[in-house]
């Protein structure tokens, strides 16, 4: 973690599909008492659109985030795993690249502001111990698979994960949130997000390989880091139980709102009857 | 003729250092031994063998690697010139070449290794299991152990660290690791021994210790501590419920006494203890033990002190203190009750009734007053006195509303003893948080649990009164500002916060302090304490020392016993006029530094901490029934395991109990040593790439992901699971298993290394085989990129794999998946059609490389030598085994990955290397050791003894000792019969001495162990007495018989009765047998003169010793001629002309030029050959050795128009033009791999051709950037460091596309070439300018001739054969022959240089000598019966018989003793010595008890 001041760059699926991702997320950082403002005239990231079109024109547009953060002498916040991994790689290449992005007179060097993961800052050894001391509602019952996807971990040269081959960092928040989580082999593998619109058959496929693995294990819910993998794989579980040949639904769940859950935050049960697969708490949820 | 020594001190040091006892060290020490140096072999670890000694079998003979190994490790055991120097480290270099002086660091044994007999008695005791890691982790071994069973040193270690967390933090330093693993196994009379150890009255501190050991317990690490108290107090109970049987406590009781526990000699002199508390107790029973009379003046009329009056009944029932203090009686401690110091007697009066010490233990057992208002009213009580009372048998009234003033222990009791005597509701009074009471957290919840009510951050202002009756107590709020002394927060009241709380008795429980009337002022004291020394508590007055509370202020019980321990020391050592302060035990640390996962292992199960059973808090309130209960003894045992041994050892020294030969030191500390040498070989090995880098494959994650280390040890048949290849997760037998080549190596990503590991193909190919052979019907699957089979005979071998249906796949997966429920293993991968693959396996193998040791920077900078690119030490290319520091040779994986024959090589290269430099200091510093005169025995009828070896408990545990002796005494012609704890022990060794003299004995037998590491021992006692060492007979009772039976001792000693009768019988049939001698010519025969035979012949003149050497062309040099430089860039032609040079200018090389080797006779040491030159001349030269380096040609091809088209050259033309000057440029280069090779005439590989080829088409390239290279190959092997260049040359364009033998590639006399890419799956063509074909290393067909003038033997592909592919390298079977250079077999430069030297030094072993001594137990031939029908001579495998006048003779010197052709020979005309017919008859004859008299009667031969 850093000691310079936070801003947190919601992204574009803050506001919309990712809006419980958004609003868990503010949640857990208020009552964990971490004081962080909204990035002020902030724009897209550029990961989704141009960075498949003009990798440069997704480094200006993330260079412009940044040196608005480093204007104000913060750090970035970043929850979304596309945004986190584009910003991060931006601010690499800027690095080495500084001339993709002449700065305009006054404004900071945009290399100034560290981007960082909201999991890792929550699973920062202080933050750990705050939270361990605010859990009122343990997630007992709960069998989760921990599902870290593409862009959060890789690659580990800048997206600075423990492991980004076996990441155990939201497995570890959620075991103190008091939810039991499984290992499996494909923590880490592409839910096929990018691909659900222009070529269907194979995200779907993709999808069906992570839910027949976990389903394997009897969980009761799979948690995820990004909005992109959460309505991915919240949208399609009927095509792919019918590829897997049995029914298939299983809650999706952004790991802020179990972390809420666990702090007993108010708002909880509204986030989660938004979820396209039904996520509302009932004992069928916890074994 | 040998250089003279040189004693001067001017010259070099006959001795050498050699770093690394793995195979290559081995070797080396080996052969500077026998070259005449003394060599100290240093090793990291506690034994010898490196990594080959965890190696199943050995590519491409099969052989098992320990087989093979076992006998060089015995070789060095037994070698009296070299010193093993295990757990050590060089840590400095200083010096010069020839005169260096060395620092060693010897990490401590903790065994005694001239002491330990390795018999494993202790690691039978030791309760501590930890990971096995020779094995891999599969399976477990002791905390003191032993490498592997064959281990040179055989002596045992103690893997130890720091004392584990819960020692350290424990005030009387007891050992909770100790007991624990001794409860784990269920050993708990043992365990209670251990604690007893340390602390006299584990029942009360099982009850009311505040265990600071479990709040330093590192499995908090993963969840929560080890409930230590909890076990301590079933154990202390169960021990109390079942004394141990008479037998049991006999041996616990022989055990104290071998280590030495208890049993001090009385010293007669007096220690007077005032107190019987804690404190004084521990003096005591400490005093007690170091046999001191101790008598304890106690003022109330029951002992125990505080323990008795200030803890209530329900946390320590009087009858458990009874027990420990009856315990503590029991020793000789006397107690005199009712006697109060002051009123009873003084210190003054002890002194004058004769003691020698007096011990001051009053305790403190006045309460504190808080001096409030109010206070003394009557319902106002003071805490110690009310329990005092309560104690006591009376019942004390308290009133409806108590409230207890104060934070510690004592106001807890007094609160719950209160709710007892019926106080409805009892207030706790604390003025600061809950967090800071200093009361043990477990009584505090009980006392809330039974319905005590705290009130915290709240302090008494006054007792309000009411009519003289207490009815409230005023409060103020307290908050807690800055830390004060003792680093709590200070409380501070609350400014207008007074509150009243209603009482009608209030209690006083703030501190106690002592009451030091009774001193009478005779010693100082300070405030209301006795002054005293802190580290030696000696009061002011000599021989008055105080311990306890009256000496620290109030403190914990095991504080106090603590002290109590502390006084004892320093009274002992006042008794014994020592400094008081020796001995002393350091107090624990005021803090541990905190845990970190990763530095522990890991839990063995998640299983959760079991708290201490409780009585329910409704009953315990209506009596003053105990209220911990005692663990089941299953929950206590469940509970033990959950400690995670973070101590490795954990001192419970049961070792030392059980350890007859005494050989346990647990003082060992780090060492350092110099030593005096004159040059040092670094051997120091590789390690395993550590395959958890590659986190895709799941290593550590998914249990069946394993290393080929691993599997090794899965196939050996030693190994954990006797060779079943089963699954770690569920032990299920493998059927289907795939390996994953590559893993860390040619990987140019920073987790791995971008050479290749140059093993590891083969090793798969290996194991794959080897495993199909132990499970039917398993499946092999192999995903690699190039198969690399370059070294000699690996080719076919790889084919035989491939054969046997071996299934190789050219895909690298990317990852592997787990099914969670099965813990099968899933791999996806590109199929040979490009199609993706899914496939299921059971064990998944990574075949991990090589890389340098994680010590191999210290070691390099220690020994100021430079390391390469990769880490590993730089070597010279003109010298690969010289490093950059000149006195410093390197050899083994040590400077890079290499397969055994090589590092072996290496390992004779350095030695020869140092040898030579060192010549003038041979012999200077070796011992050979003297013996008298043998005595003649032949007149004397056979007086046989016998020795018979308890071997600790080995032999002795099974087999009825006594009983054999007495057998043995019974049978006829034994004068002697004794048995031993260890035979071969100092004193064992010592007796045998002693019979053989004073009985006169002539034959010995020694029932004990193995011949196999043993015989030499006692030979060589049998030497020192005179005796010819062949009369020694053994009977191995151990490992094959107590070892084998240990549940059927009758049979067992049945056994061991018959065994010993047939050594007894064959023994009187053993003669004294002479060793032959034979004078060392000292002159070498060299055959070839390239590059090999030249290194050779000059190494051999530099060192004294005469040449021949013997080229058949009339120049020097070879092919080397040919070549210009190496891929490395070494400048050949210079190298050629700079040996040319020497060798011509050297008086001592002779030159027959022209000539070839037409005749040889004789054998080594004493050669005799006919050299003829082509002119028809003869001359006769007489030689002690043979070096064959006659070298390899070339093949001509014939295959794609060569010959007949001038664009097709070959790689040794195409190189010439390369150098040619003008350079004729071309645009279009192909070369096509594997020509007149790896075909079915020729199916090995030439090694050497890849290289050559990336060479050239990168000099090509460099010339010509713009020339299209195209490289047609079937597999690139560019092993080791060439993967660089195969690198290089991809990045500069060389365009590398494979082939197979289905589809050869076709080149027209136009220069068009068209190959077939499988990858593709289409034919690709390519106009060439030239078309290069690398062609084969082949033998020269005039090799045949000279292999059967030489009787030395050939491969069937044309190449010399040597005595053993893997530790023989350069020798051949028959003695004094050697063999070097490409005659052996393609090799490159470097490695051709590495074995010249190397056959060189092992030539100079011989060379040095002036006689050789040999034979003995050897075979001979009885002429008259020999039908010369050449069996022996076909058989032998080492080629010595040979027919001599119509007859087989047999040359004593060249003969092993192996017997094989003494069983074969037809006309039974050959007689092994020591194994005769008769011999063997009357063996068998004693083995059969019955026929025992008729062997009697046998008349003597």
């Amino acid at each position: 973690m850093t000691a310079k001041g936070l801003r947190l760059f919601p992204g574009c699926a803050a506001d919309g599909a990712g809006a419980e991702y958004g609003r868990s997320t503010v949640a857990v950082l208020d009552a964990l008492g971490v004081a962080v403002r909204v990035l002020a005239d902030w724009n897209c990231c550029g990961a989704t659109g141009a960075r498949h079109e003009d990798r440069e024109l997704a480094v200006r547009l993330s260079a412009r985030n940044l040196a608005l953060a480093a204007g104000e002498g913060c750090d970035l916040l970043v929850n979304c795993a596309a945004c986190y991994n584009n910003l991060a790689w931006s601010r690499q290449y800027l690095a080495e690249h500084p001339q993709t992005w002449p700065a305009p007179p006054g404004a900071a060097r945009p290399e100034a502001a560290t981007v960082l993961h909201l999991l890792a800052v929550l699973t920062g050894e202080p933050m750990l111990e705050r939270l361990a001391k605010k859990i009122a509602r343990p997630l007992a019952g709960m069998r989760l698979a921990c599902y870290y996807g593409c862009l959060l971990v890789r690659p580990g040269g800048y997206t600075h994960v423990d492991d980004a081959e076996n990441p155990r960092r939201l497995d570890d928040l959620l075991r103190l949130c008091g939810a039991d989580t499984v290992d499996w082999s494909f923590k880490t593998d592409c839910c096929g997000g990018s691909a659900s619109m222009t070529d269907n058959p194979v995200a779907v496929e993709l999808m069906a390989r992570l839910f027949d693995s976990c389903l394997q294990q009897d969980v009761t819910a799979l948690v995820t880091a990004c909005p992109l993998c959460h309505v991915n794989l919240d949208a399609w579980q009927e095509k792919v139980g019918a590829l897997l040949g049995r029914e298939v639904s299983l809650p999706i769940y952004y790991f802020t709102e179990l972390v809420a859950l666990a702090m007993d935050l108010p708002g909880v049960d509204k986030w989660l009857s938004g979820h396209l697969t039904d996520a509302r708490l009932t004992p069928r949820k916890c074994r | 003729m040998i250089p003279t020594a040189n004693e001067s001190g001017a010259g070099p040091v006959g001795a050498v250092l050699v770093v690394g006892g793995g195979i290559a060290g081995i070797q080396a020490s080996l052969d500077l031994s026998a070259a005449g140096y003394k060599v100290y072999l240093l090793e990291k670890t506690s034994a010898l063998g490196g990594h080959m000694a965890m190696l199943d079998k050995t590519f491409p003979t099969n052989d098992c690697a320990m087989c093979t190994m076992s006998p060089r490790l015995v070789a060095v055991a037994g070698d009296r010139n070299i010193e093993t120097i295990t757990q050590a480290d060089l840590v400095r270099l200083q010096g010069a070449a020839g005169r260096l002086t060395a620092t060693v660091r010897v990490r401590p044994r903790f065994v005694d290794p001239q002491k330990c007999t390795g018999c494993g008695d202790c690691a039978q005791a030791c309760p501590v299991e930890l990971d096995n890691e020779f094995n891999q982790n599969l399976d477990r071994r002791k905390a003191i152990h032993r490498r592997y069973p064959q281990a040179v040193p055989s002596s045992f270690v103690i893997e130890r660290s720091d004392r584990p967390r819960c020692m350290r933090t424990c005030p009387l330093g007891t050992n909770p690791q100790g007991y624990l693993a001794l409860v784990r196994q269920r050993r708990f009379h043992e365990a209670l021994r251990t604690l007893r150890d340390s602390n006299p009255l584990p029942a009360v501190c099982a009850r009311v210790c505040h265990h600071p050991c479990e709040n330093a317990c590192a499995r908090a690490a993963f969840d929560a501590p080890v409930s230590v108290r909890a076990v301590k107090r079933f154990l202390t109970d169960y021990c109390a419920a079942h004394p141990p049987g008479p037998e049991l406590a006999a041996r616990l009781a022989e055990a104290d006494k071998r280590a030495g526990h208890g049993h001090a000699k009385p010293t007669g002199k007096r220690v007077a203890i005032v107190g019987s508390g804690p404190a004084g107790l521990t003096a005591a029973d400490g005093l007690a033990r170091r046999g001191h009379q101790a008598v304890i003046f106690e003022a109330l009329p029951v002992a125990g002190g505080m323990l008795r009056v200030g803890i209530p009944d329900f946390r320590l029932p009087p009858s458990v203190l009874d027990a420990d203090i009856d315990a503590i009686c029991r020793l000789g401690v006397e107690i005199r009750c009712n006697r109060r110091l002051g009123r009873d007697f003084t210190l003054e009066g002890l002194r004058r009734q004769g003691f020698d010490a007096v011990l001051v233990a009053i305790g403190a057992h006045r309460g504190r007053r808080l001096g409030i208002p109010g206070e003394e009213t009557r319902q106002v009580r003071d805490g110690l006195s009310f329990l005092r009372n309560t104690a006591g048998g009376e019942t004390p009234r308290v009133g409806q509303r108590v409230v207890v003033v104060g934070g510690g222990n004592a106001a807890v009791d007094v609160a719950r003893v209160a709710r007892r005597l019926g106080g409805k509701l009892v207030t706790i009074l604390y003025r600061r948080s809950e967090a800071e009471m200093p009361a043990i957290r477990e009584e505090v919840d009980q006392a809330r649990a039974e319905g005590v009510r705290l009130e915290v951050l709240a302090a008494p202002l006054r007792v309000v009164t009411q009519d003289g009756l207490v009815v409230g107590l005023q409060c103020v709020r307290m908050a807690l500002g800055d830390p004060d002394e003792s680093g709590r927060r200070r409380p501070v009241p609350v400014p207008g916060s007074e509150f009243l709380l209603d009482a009608d008795t209030v209690i006083t429980a703030i501190g106690q302090e002592s009451d030091l009337g009774g001193l009478g002022g005779e010693i100082a004291t300070a405030r209301d304490r006795c002054a005293v020394d802190e580290r030696t508590l000696a009061c002011s007055t000599p021989g008055v020392f105080a311990a306890g509370d009256v000496a620290t202020g109030p403190d914990t019980v095991t504080g106090a016993m603590a002290s109590g321990r502390r006084a004892a020391v320093s009274i002992d050592n006042y008794l014994a006029g020592r400094p008081l302060d020796e001995s002393q035990p350091d107090p624990p640390p005021a803090k541990l530094p905190p845990v970190r996962r990763q530095d522990l292992r890991p839990p063995r199960a998640a299983t959760p901490r079991q708290e201490e059973p409780q009585l329910p808090a409704d009953w315990r309130v209506a009596g003053f029934q105990e209220v911990a209960l005692s663990m089941e003894e299953a929950v206590a045992v469940a509970e033990a395991e959950r400690c995670l041994d973070c101590g490795v050892c954990s001192d419970c020294r049961q070792c030392e109990r059980v350890c007859q030969a005494g050989a346990i030191r647990f003082d060992d500390r780090v060492e350092d040593r110099e030593i005096e040498i004159g040059g040092v070989v670094l051997a120091d090995g590789y390690a395993p790439y550590d395959a958890r880098r590659r986190g895709e494959f799941g290593y550590t994650r998914y249990p069946n992901v394993v290393t080929s280390l691993t599997l090794e040890r899965l196939l050996s048949a030693s190994g954990p699971t006797f060779g079943r290849i089963v699954r770690p997760s569920d032990g299920k037998e493998v059927r289907r298993i795939a390996f994953i080549q590559c893993v860390g190596s040619r990987d140019s990503s920073d987790r791995g290394h971008p050479y290749c590991s140059s093993i590891c193909c083969m090793q798969t190919a290996k194991a794959a085989m080897i495993a199909m052979e132990h499970t039917k019907g398993l499946s092999a699957t192999v995903f690699m990129i190039d198969v690399r089979a370059h070294g000699k005979g690996y080719e076919t071998y790889y084919q035989r794999a491939e054969r046997l249906g071996v299934r190789y796949l050219r895909s690298m997966p990317s990852a592997i998946r787990q099914d969670f429920k099965t813990h099968d293993l899933q791999i996806e991968y590109a199929g040979p059609d490009g199609t993706k693959q899914v496939e299921t396996f059971d064990l998944v193998v990574l075949s991990v490389g090589v890389e340098c040791t994680a010590q191999s920077a210290q070691l390099a900078a220690a020994a100021g030598v430079e390391r390469d690119e990769y880490g590993f030490i730089r070597t010279q290319p003109e010298n690969p085994v010289a490093t950059s520091r000149e006195g410093v040779l390197v050899c083994g994986t040590a400077c890079g990955p290499k397969d055994i024959p090589d590092c072996v090589a290496e390992g004779s290269a350095a030695a020869a290397s140092l040898a030579r430099d060192l010549a003038p200091a041979r012999f200077t510093r070796v011992t050979v050791p003297e013996y008298p005169a043998e005595r003649d025995v032949s007149a004397e009828p056979p007086r046989v003894g016998v020795f018979v070896c308890h071997c600790g408990n080995n032999i002795s545990g099974v087999v009825n000792v006594e009983e054999l002796v007495s057998f043995a005494k019974g049978l006829p012609r034994v004068v002697h019969a004794e048995r031993n704890l260890y035979t071969c022990s100092p004193e064992g060794l010592a007796a045998m001495r002693r019979a053989i003299d004073t009985q006169k004995l002539n034959r010995v037998v020694v029932a004990s162990c193995t011949p196999r590491t043993h015989t030499a021992v006692f030979q060589d006692v049998l030497a020192q007495a005179g005796l010819n060492k062949y009369l020694l007979e053994m009977a191995n009772i151990r490992d094959q018989c107590s070892w084998v039976h240990p549940d059927r001792p009758v049979e067992a000693t049945r056994k061991a009765l018959e065994l010993l009768a047939a050594a007894v019988a064959k023994a009187q049939h053993l003669r004294p047998l002479r060793e032959g001698t034979q004078a060392v010519v000292h002159a070498a025969l060299v055959v070839g003169g390239g590059l090999a035979g030249m290194v050779a012949a000059t190494t051999l003149a530099s060192q004294g010793f005469e040449v021949h050497l013997v080229e058949q062309t009339d120049s020097l040099g070879g092919q080397m001629r040919h070549i210009r430089r190496t891929l490395d860039g070494l400048d050949v032609q210079a190298l050629r002309e700079h040996l040319v040079r020497q060798t011509e200018t050297s008086p001592l090389i002779i030159q027959h030029l022209r000539s070839t080797v037409t005749r040889n006779r004789g054998s080594v040491g004493n050669f005799e050959s006919e050299i003829t030159a082509d002119d028809g001349s003869r001359a006769t030269v007489r030689h002690g050795v043979t070096i064959v380096a006659a070298g390899a040609n070339m093949y001509t091809p014939t295959e794609y128009g060569h010959g007949t088209s001038s664009r097709v050259i070959t790689q040794r033309e195409f190189e010439r033009r390369l150098g040619a000057f003008p350079f004729v440029p071309v645009d279009g280069v192909v070369m096509i791999q594997c020509v007149g090779c790896r075909n079915a005439e020729r199916p090995y590989c030439s090694r050497v051709c890849c290289a050559e080829a990336v060479k050239n088409a990168l000099e090509i390239k460099a010339k010509r950037p713009g020339c299209r290279v195209v490289i047609l190959y079937k597999d690139v092997r560019t092993f080791g460091r060439l993967e660089k260049y195969y690198r290089q040359a991809r990045e500069a364009g060389v365009v590398f596309i494979r082939y197979d033998d289905a589809h050869p590639p076709q080149v027209s006399p136009d220069g068009v070439v068209r190959a077939m890419d499988p990858a593709l799956g289409r034919e690709l063509t390519w106009r060439a300018d030239v078309v290069v074909l690398s062609a084969a290393t082949v033998g020269r067909p005039e090799h045949r001739a000279l292999a059967e003038v030489l009787r030395v033997p050939m491969t069937s592909d044309g190449f010399f054969l040597e005595a053993h592919a893997k530790l023989r390298p350069v020798d051949f079977a028959c003695e004094g022959v050697f063999l070097a250079g490409t005659a052996h077999s393609p090799k490159l430069i470097p490695e051709t240089i590495a074995q010249a030297l190397a056959a060189a030094g092992r030539a100079a072993t011989i060379l040095c000598q002036d006689i050789l001594r040999a034979g003995g137990a050897v075979s001979v031939v009885n002429r008259d019966r020999c039908a010369a029908c050449l069996t022996c001579v076909r058989l032998c495998p080492y080629g010595v018989p040979r027919i001599e006048k119509g007859a087989a003779a047999i040359e004593p010197t060249a003969c092993q003793g192996c017997g094989l052709c003494a069983a074969e020979c037809p006309a039974g005309a050959i007689t092994l010595e020591c194994f005769t017919d008769q011999q063997m008859q009357a063996a068998v004859g004693g083995l059969f008890l019955e026929t025992v008299p008729q062997a009697e009667e046998a008349p003597e031969a």
